[in-house]
């Protein structure tokens, strides 16, 4: 049997070479998978694979949070098995990938409907997180966090409506990235509020992150290594001294011009017009099960503060945010390529810490996992996560870097160029 | 004091607005109008219902902008095209 190499990269050039057979190569992932689901169990349905596709990704089975749509199957979006519907044709996402010759092996379990900032979901076993069994998975794509990070899968792609890309990558040491909004069809994908969602990327690697990007939005010319010039934004209250001294030691090592601001009265702004929008839109796409007290408990939660905001507040948010983007993009990307900020408020908590009933369930903790993501979304901008360094347990502490629409490929290079890697094969 | 959608006069620069507190005079003034939006989308919320969700206004109110007035010719994705750098 074919010994798999780290990187997908490696796995492209030796398909290329010709030194292994893309069909073996397929058959040698999906043995991998399935054996590392005992272990960190995150699959929903194994699907059947065929014959390789044609393109740069033959012979890479990848693994998908269950919330696209695909052949003949309706996804289980975090609550049930996934239906079969005759006829049904995939997901735009993944049609895109299998253009580009990916398979697509299995779809992994998430936060029920999207809903949630953890992998908390009492339809299926717990998730482990795969570099540290007592840290708390993030979601909503928490399976796809796990597979990737377990080495299930090269890539996995998510959907993050206020972080559910971005959170699970913090949590696992992954590269996180959540693209322009409107830059990938969410067609096939089940909505949560559809002005704020996006489909995203896990990784263990920049570069392979990168190929999946090139699969999904081949229009966009791949980009020279630039400018590093960054801003930074590291609140004065609210983010931790072991999370705030590590972005500080990673910058002093980064080797580019960094500037400091405070943005914390537009981040109010921001943040609260993206409360409005997630709230008011989730409310919507889950109506029916809202009345009739049918809803998931995250639906639940966030969908009563959308049926209890005026329309008005709504179509405000909605009326403000070209300008608000406007503003923003003038204010920080004039001058500078990149904007950093926190990921995750704090280090990774213990799964018990963020678990919704748990004795041990601290709302600071959860509120800390998401507390500096819904903005981005508001303001459709593309943010990569991106592990900087680790704590005294060796997990993850990570920051986002944001940066103009379109500009994936720049925040990709920005990953490869930064001086700490969480994954060093 | 009343509540509404522009409760405030607006500054110049949108963000340079203080934000009101949210003590329970406050919370309490904003509960007719939460259970006007419950009434709205046909739902019956009990009591807890319509306080959280007037917490919750009283949390997300924001300052008038001075966007009110204008109109975008651009829709948000063509915006987005529009800022991109490819």
């Amino acid at each position: 049997m074919f010994d798999l190499p780290a990187r997908m990269t490696q796995l492209q050039a030796n398909i290329r070479a010709g030194e292994v057979s893309a069909q073996d190569a397929l058959l040698a992932q999906a043995k991998r998978g399935r054996s590392l689901n005992t272990k960190f169990p995150c699959v929903v349905e194994e699907l059947s694979i065929a014959s390789p596709n044609v393109g740069p990704l033959t012979g890479i089975a990848l693994a998908h949070k269950d919330i696209f749509q695909l052949n003949d199957r309706m996804p289980g979006c975090g609550v049930g098995l996934g239906g079969v519907k005759s006829g049904l044709g995939p997901a735009a996402a993944i049609s895109s990938l299998k253009k580009a010759g990916a398979t697509q092996w299995a779809a992994l379990v998430m936060a029920p409907h999207a809903c949630g900032a953890t992998s908390q979901n009492t339809h299926f076993s717990r998730c482990i997180n795969p570099t540290d069994e007592d840290a708390a998975v993030g979601g909503s794509s928490s399976g796809s966090a796990v597979a990737v990070a377990a080495g299930m899968s090269y890539a996995a792609l998510g959907t993050d409506t206020a972080g559910s890309v971005r959170i699970p990558a913090a949590t696992c040491g992954l590269i996180g990235l959540k693209t322009t909004h409107g830059a990938i069809s969410n067609e096939g994908c089940a909505p949560l509020a559809p002005s704020l969602d996006s489909v995203g990327i896990l990784s263990r690697y920049p570069q392979d992150a990168r190929e999946i990007w090139s699969a999904l939005c081949p229009q966009i010319p791949r980009h020279a290594k630039q400018s590093m010039t960054s801003k930074l934004w590291l609140p004065e209250r609210g983010v931790s001294a072991k999370v705030t001294q590590a972005i500080r030691t990673w910058i002093s090592q980064l080797g580019a011009h960094v500037i400091d601001i405070n943005m914390g009265k537009a981040f109010d702004v921001l943040d609260r017009n993206a409360q409005r929008v997630l709230f008011y839109e989730t409310s919507r796409t889950h109506h029916a099960a809202l009345k009739e007290g049918a809803a998931e408990p995250g639906v639940q939660s966030i969908g009563l503060m959308g049926l209890g905001l005026p329309q008005s507040w709504y179509h405000e948010s909605i009326h403000s945010r070209p300008f608000l983007l406007q503003e923003f993009v003038k204010d920080h990307f004039s001058e500078a390529d990149f904007l950093i900020v926190p990921s995750l408020a704090d280090t990774v908590p213990d799964w018990q810490n963020v678990e919704i009933g748990h004795p041990s369930f601290d709302r600071a903790a959860l509120f800390a996992m998401h507390r500096y993501m819904g903005f981005v979304n508001y303001l459709g901008l593309p943010s990569l996560n991106l592990p900087i360094g680790r704590d005294e347990r060796g997990r993850a502490i990570c920051v986002q870097v944001i940066a103009r629409p379109y500009a994936e490929h720049q925040l990709l290079n920005f990953a490869e160029q930064s001086p700490f890697a969480f994954w060093n094969l | 004091m009343k509540i509404g959608y522009k409760y405030t006069q607006s500054d110049q620069k949108h963000f340079k607005h203080s934000l009101m507190p949210t003590d329970f005079e406050q919370l309490t003034a904003f509960i007719p109008l939460a259970k006007l939006a419950f009434a709205e989308q046909s739902y019956e919320p009990t009591e807890a219902d319509v306080m959280g969700a007037a917490k919750n206004l009283a949390r997300l109110q924001t300052p008038t902008t001075a966007f009110a007035e204008l109109n975008h010719t651009l829709s948000f994705d063509e915006l987005l095209n529009k800022l991109a750098h490819v």
